[in-house]
């Protein structure tokens, strides 16, 4: 089912009919259904009425009660009709009161969320009761869109007393279906007083933006400073940095640390687990990483968009994401990212995950044609090596950076055999 | 036990004694309404707490239910009861019954402060709509009329209760109004019935058709009628070529309200001779030169048999006439109703009854001159010219004629209308010349599915005109305009259906190779019964299999929840238990640090381990909670 926003491109010099039939058929696969939004009036304004100012309970108990009105006539005295009119009457009711004592509400959301594709998301809002009556059973949820779903209304937290004046934490959850930047645009509040059978809503815009990240991949990485100190043992940069094996000093253990660098007689002592330290080959002299993603996604072709595989890019994103993890772990923390041509400083982790988020793919391979500090570990990740993306490596090498590049294994282009390269299976 | 399970209890009770008394099973109903409830305690009772019913085993016990209800609930329940009619749907249910009685007894205690009771809601919109939708027994008694009330009041409360607890009694104040307006309000609802009613039938789309063989047969001045694609019979042709036709009732006279009449019904005097539990009835001697054989799917026992039938053959049926003048079997299931016939040659009777000469009190002068107008040499000749008259004209299914003297503005004015008209010209026109003459109503064989099938639809509800001869012999003339089938060939099926009709019929016929007896249908629908008993108890231990360590999954995951709420650190899905512990904000002070470095070393150590106990994390978290450690400031750090 294609959209709106995958109208084919007309490319320069391509003939008329061509693009015609590619017209064609997007128009023949274009969804036609609208997405299911909060805006108010429109022809499905009743449906949406049916469905936010009705409970199951009440929907049951109004389609049954008028059920029971068409078959409750004389011909059928087994029907009661007085259930019937019993049945209206409580939903007319109930929505009458709900109406008359609906909450009139603020709402604040108080962090800004980081998600997951697929993953259920909770944000916490801050409910403040600014009407005059004190509110009763509320639960919040965040607007429809289309971006995302929401959990069962089930699930959702109850505040089941709200005095006039005060206000309470509660929580919202959501389901972002694919990584990208998402906008919820505002939150709902129901009140289900008096009987759980209606429920009275009240809608507030309250903008936010989610950076939703793709799913975590399952790998298992050697640490980051064994690997260097490979390509420092075997590769260009063990003649360029050649040293003595030294002992230097202990320090505590950090994950990613050798267990045969574990100095025993230093733990015993401290009673904790401590690491010997040398000067020469394995020890990296490297203050921090920069990280680069190959965003090539196969199949892109130039009249798309965007390429029709949403998820293409996610795995190697998430692979980008549990390196700069295991970086930070290591103590090399992650100062620039470059998902393009340019190389973008990271002043923080939420500057990563929100350039993860938002990362477009592209048509071909775009690596930054300068590679940055000589001081800085390149890690590079790609699920196709491709010539480009292997000439632009050997010109980083060769300007004497060290560079560790992970392909994703699949259907791409093997790495060759080299120091420095690793094939990655998730 | 909680407000709430008592309140669902009572609910549940009084909706199935609700249901048992409609189904006129008033000792079922008692002791149901006694053993409800303690069958829900029995459940929280035992140590361990059964099963909550999933979609899966929901559906093997409605399956069950649903064949139970076919093969005993007819003989379960009183011939007055709906359930006899609706059996299958009487076992879907009580299966249902059976399905809230076990999650009212298994059914967890809700979350606290959640919206939603996922089981109780169920159980309690369960129970609404079998209060209200599920008819009461007629005349009912008090208790009879009482039940429903209650179980849709207790179900409209059980919300409620489980989750304002047993404090949100008060609300039923709420519901006062309700009884006040209530005699208001059902006379309202009394008042729109109608109107409601009527705008609701004419917003859904029309019937394809509905008309179809009747056995009533008043002539109307206008109609528009819309034939049912509906097959009604599948005729097997054996040997020979039987006649096109096959006749419901035979009709004789007409009266001043334009209504054809037969004679009032005489028991069938026909020989009857047995055989193999089959019933042979002999309606006319002579030797057969065709035979054929009928599966009627109607949905009722009518017999509909071809002109000159020798013999007709049934199965442990009997065979009588109806206040129609229609053949009636009393077969004993939908399925038995086929019969075999063999005949040759024409019906034969020996004197002209009055009956067939007699002429309508409105057959004037002016008709009689037409008539006689297309008389011939003889009885032959002159039903050759009444039928190529007749037949010259034009067939309509919406037809308008004059309401004061339709059949003169018909047969002279040569206006169209539909097959009824066109038999009752013909007969009328005959007995002006003196030739007797009856109007048969039936149905005309004209689609062949091949190999001597043939299916007939209700379209195909036709009427003729028979004519005697002076040798006593009864000649078939059907007057009806050729353009009959153009007219009628949009009523019938299309390709697909066609195809699925013959399927059908071909899988009709290998069924019927398959010759089972009563027993071995009782075996093999026990051995269906005992296939989905198997499947529920293997799926019900998979379960129990599976359930403890969903049941610890969740454990792990509600101490995760609390460690966060407790100790005020914000939900990141990226971090793993590592992550928290290395990035524990420093300013905390160093008990909290403790504390919730303990609980963080031992989810990690514990959570993925294989039959890892929750106890030493949940004691951590304890830990954490007594100290009752502030949240303030945790969420500023990170």
């Amino acid at each position: 089912m294609k959209e709106l926003a995958d109208r084919p491109l007309r490319i320069p010099g391509e003939p008329w009919p061509r693009h015609a039939w590619r017209l064609l058929r997007w128009v023949l696969e274009l969804r036609l259904v609208p997405r299911l939004t909060e805006r108010r009036g429109g022809w499905r304004a009743p449906l949406r009425g049916l469905r936010d100012g009705l409970t199951a309970f009440g929907r049951v108990l109004l389609l049954a009660s008028f059920a029971l009105l068409l078959l409750s006539r004389r011909s059928q005295p087994g029907f009661d009709l007085g259930l019937a009119a019993a049945g209206l009457s409580v939903v007319l009711l109930s929505l009458l009161i709900g109406w008359l004592w609906r909450p009139r509400l603020h709402l604040t959301r108080l962090e800004q969320a980081t998600a997951i594709a697929g993953r259920p998301c909770r944000g916490r809002v801050r409910v403040v009761n600014v009407g005059r009556r004190a509110a009763r059973e509320l639960s919040l949820r965040e607007w429809r869109g289309p971006g995302w779903r929401a959990l069962p209304a089930a699930q959702s937290t109850l505040i089941g007393h709200l005095p006039a004046g005060e206000s309470a934490l509660c929580e919202v959850a959501f389901v972002p279906r694919e990584r990208g930047l998402l906008r919820l645009p505002g939150l709902a509040a129901h009140s289900y007083f008096p009987l759980f059978v209606t429920c009275s809503t009240q809608r507030v815009a309250e903008p936010m933006e989610v950076a939703v990240l793709p799913p975590p991949l399952r790998v298992t990485l050697p640490p980051l400073r064994d690997l260097a100190a490979r390509c420092l043992h075997a590769g260009t940069q063990a003649a360029r940095r050649h040293g003595t094996f030294e002992y230097a000093y202990s320090r505590p253990y950090q994950p990613g640390d050798l267990p045969s660098r574990l100095d025993h007689r230093a733990s015993a002592r401290r009673g904790e687990l401590m690491a010997r330290v040398f000067h020469g080959g394995v020890q990296l002299q490297a203050r921090g990483v920069v990280l680069c993603c190959d965003t090539s996604v196969a199949g892109f072709e130039p009249w798309q968009p965007r390429p029709r595989n949403r998820k293409a890019l996610d795995r190697r994103l998430a692979l980008l994401l549990e390196i700069a993890a295991q970086a930070r772990a290591a103590q090399l923390p992650p100062q620039a990212l470059a998902l393009g041509d340019d190389w973008q400083t990271l002043v923080d982790e939420a500057a990563l995950q929100r350039a993860v988020a938002g990362c477009a793919p592209a048509r071909g391979c775009r690596l930054p044609d300068a590679p940055l500090q000589a001081d800085w570990l390149h890690l590079l990740v790609t699920e196709d090596a491709s010539p480009e993306l292997l000439a632009r490596v050997a010109a980083w090498r060769a300007a004497g950076r060290l560079v560790l590049v992970f392909r994703l294994g699949g259907a791409g282009r093997s790495l060759p055999e080299a120091p420095g390269n690793h094939e990655v299976h998730g | 036990m909680r407000w709430v399970d008592g309140l669902l209890a009572v609910a549940v009770a009084a909706a199935g004694a609700h249901v048992l008394l409609s189904m006129q099973l008033p000792g079922a109903a008692l002791l149901f309404a006694a053993l409800a409830v303690p069958l829900a305690l029995v459940g929280r009772l035992l140590p361990g707490r059964p099963l909550v019913p999933t979609p899966g085993l929901a559906f093997i016990v409605f399956v069950s239910g649903g064949l139970l209800g076919y093969m005993a609930l007819v003989d379960l329940v009183p011939a007055a009861s709906w359930a006899v009619d609706f059996s299958v749907f009487g076992g879907l249910v009580l299966a249902g019954l059976l399905l809230m009685v076990w999650l009212l007894a298994s059914r967890p205690p809700p979350g606290v402060d959640r919206v939603g009771d996922p089981p109780g809601d169920t159980l309690a919109l369960a129970v609404l709509a079998l209060a209200l939708l599920i008819p009461r027994p007629v005349p009912a008694g008090v208790l009879a009329q009482a039940l429903p009330w209650l179980a849709a009041g207790c179900a409209l409360l059980s919300p409620l209760l489980a989750r304002r607890g047993p404090r949100a009694i008060w609300r039923v104040a709420w519901l006062l109004p309700v009884a006040v307006v209530l005699p208001l309000s059902q006379a309202a609802l009394q008042a729109v019935q109608r109107p409601v009613l009527g705008a609701v039938i004419s917003a859904l789309p029309a019937p394809r058709g509905a008309t179809g063989f009747s056995p009533l047969a008043r002539l109307r001045a206008e109609g528009l009628l819309r034939p049912a694609r509906r097959a009604v019979l599948r005729v097997w042709v054996a040997d020979g070529r039987p006649p096109p036709y096959l006749v419901g009732n035979r009709l004789l006279t007409l009266d001043a309200q334009y209504e054809w009449k037969t004679p009032s019904a005489a028991p069938l005097a026909a020989p009857r001779q047995t055989d193999a539990g089959r019933q042979r009835y002999r309606l006319a001697a002579g030797a057969s030169a065709w035979s054929l054989a009928v599966h009627s799917l109607r949905r009722d026992d009518l017999l509909f048999l071809p002109p000159g039938t020798r013999w007709v053959e049934v199965a442990d049926g009997g065979l009588a006439f109806d206040a129609a003048g229609v053949l009636d079997g009393k077969f004993a299931g939908r399925d038995e109703r086929r019969w075999r016939a063999a005949g040759g040659g024409l019906p034969v009777s020996s004197a002209a009854e009055p009956a067939t000469l007699a002429l309508p009190v409105f057959w004037d002068a002016e008709l009689q001159a037409a008539a006689r107008q297309l008389g011939g040499a003889d009885a032959a000749h002159t039903a050759a010219r009444i039928g190529d008259e007749l037949r010259s004209r034009r067939y309509s299914l919406d037809y308008r004629l004059d309401r004061r003297a339709p059949l003169k503005d018909f047969f002279l004015n040569r206006q169209p209308a539909h097959c009824f008209w066109y038999a009752t010209a013909a007969a009328l026109a005959l007995r002006a010349n003196g030739v007797p003459s009856r109007l048969v109503t039936g149905y005309r064989i004209s689609e062949a599915l091949g190999e001597g099938l043939f299916l007939v639809r209700e379209r195909d509800a036709h009427a003729w005109t028979e004519w005697q001869d002076g040798a006593g012999r009864w000649h078939t003339l059907d007057a009806t305009p050729p353009d009959y089938d153009a007219v009628l060939a949009p009523y019938g099926g299309g390709r697909l259906e066609r195809f699925w009709q013959r399927l059908r019929a071909r899988l009709d016929v290998w069924w019927q190779q398959v010759e089972l007896s009563d027993a071995q249908v009782q075996a093999v629908l026990l051995a269906g019964l005992a296939v989905l008993a198997v499947l529920f108890v293997r799926e019900y231990r998979r379960l129990r299999r599976v359930d403890p360590r969903q049941r610890r999954s969740r454990q792990w995951l509600r101490l995760w929840r609390g460690f966060l709420r407790t100790s005020g650190l914000p939900e990141r899905p990226q971090w793993t238990p590592a992550d928290y512990r290395e990035n524990l904000p420093p300013q905390w002070s160093a008990a909290r640090l403790q504390a919730a470095r303990r609980f963080l070393d031992s989810y990690a150590a514990a959570r993925f381990a294989p039959d890892a106990d929750t106890a030493s994390a949940a004691a951590a978290l304890r830990e954490l909670r007594r100290r009752r450690l502030s949240r303030r400031g945790a969420s500023d750090t990170f």
